[in-house]
């Protein structure tokens, strides 16, 4: 199934763009999109994403389809869905 | 949204003359002016973001706002920071401010403040505002903020910018997320300096200004459990979801 992700700020920008399509298996999950999007991009993207721990950054919130999800929690990914990636900013 | 507690303040003629076309406003009014005559403001930093925030609420008649920004105009402030002028470079910013937001409106109260917000000042600087707008560039000012808004329980808007995009949410303590809930420690790759036009930074700096005025006259409905962000490469505008985080350090049961 194709799902997109969209990147938010600092992250859209370390991935080369916001909108960033994948093809997954059905039934994926919000982890399974997370880690095969950070599996193809610059380490720069990954280091946002993920801890050298390989845990998601605290700081990352995540919105399936425009609901909030946790990453501990993960969601069901699908057919066309969208996951948004919001960095935290701080810029006035 | 509970009704802030201000005191409204009756207007004289000059004032009703100057807002007269927002009293048109439904749901707004008189009554609602009233009100912003009655209040008072904390901008956390008149930057880019702060400076447009302030100039709206000023237009807009708030009675009071407090200003804290530390340092002098530089060059680089130029190019976004509004309120900030060739003819100030090198003398103190919150300086620079007051003297066009005079301009703009000599009528209402303005208190300058030459230091950012800090865990040493923010008790005192919350404790003389009925709420808060925080567009500071560093997390520690803005957790510092945070922190104390949630104690005093008073009402913040929360906005920030990064490149072509920025967001935006609105505090209320006890009812929303705060900021530690969204993001409950540091984040290791901000960096105090980033790209910025000031086109991006003033037009999250006037729905800012929109949020505070629909918190203080009750008109309309607030970003309050939502996060709007907004893309201004691609001019998507996404208002989503958000939830309080169970056991925040700073606003859990």
């Amino acid at each position: 199934m194709i799902v997109t992700i969209q990147c938010f700020a600092q992250l859209a920008r370390a991935a080369g763009g916001a909108d960033h399509e994948l093809d997954l298996v059905d039934g994926a999950t919000i982890q399974d999109a997370l880690r095969s999007f950070a599996d193809s991009a610059s380490e720069e993207t990954r280091s946002l994403l993920f801890t050298e721990e390989g845990e998601l950054q605290a700081t990352i919130l995540l919105f399936l389809d425009e609901e909030p999800v946790l990453f501990s929690e993960p969601a069901a990914m699908r057919e066309r869905s969208v996951l948004f990636i919001a960095t935290p900013i701080a810029g006035g | 949204m509970p009704e802030l507690p201000i005191t409204p303040e009756p207007l004289n003629e000059e004032e009703r003359a100057t807002y007269e076309w927002q009293t048109w406003v439904p749901d707004f009014g008189e009554a609602g002016q009233e009100r912003l005559k009655g209040a008072s403001v904390l901008i956390s930093r008149v930057g880019g973001l702060g400076s447009v925030v302030a100039y709206e609420l000023a237009a807009a008649g708030v009675g009071k706002l407090v200003l804290a920004h530390a340092g002098d105009v530089k060059h680089s402030d130029l190019n976004r920071q509004l309120l900030m002028t060739h003819s100030q470079l090198g003398k103190p910013r919150v300086e620079s401010a007051v003297r066009r937001l005079k301009e703009l409106n000599p009528h209402i109260e303005l208190v300058p403040v030459a230091e950012n917000i800090s865990a040493q000042n923010a008790a005192h600087l919350v404790g003389e505002v009925d709420l808060v707008v925080d567009c500071a560039p560093l997390f520690k000012e803005r957790f510092a903020m945070n922190a104390e808004i949630v104690r005093q329980s008073k009402p913040m808007v929360e906005c920030a910018m990064y490149d072509l995009q920025a967001q935006i949410t609105t505090i209320i303590p006890g009812e929303t997320p705060c900021l530690s809930c969204l993001f409950p420690e540091a984040p290791p790759a901000w960096k105090r300096e980033f790209p910025v036009f000031g086109a991006v930074s003033g037009t999250v700096g006037c729905i800012a200004a929109m949020e505070a005025i629909k918190l203080i006259s009750g008109v309309g409905q607030t970003l309050a459990n939502k996060l709007l962000t907004m893309d201004l490469r691609t001019m998507r505008f996404q208002s989503h979801r958000i939830n309080r985080r169970p056991g925040c350090a700073v606003c859990g049961e």
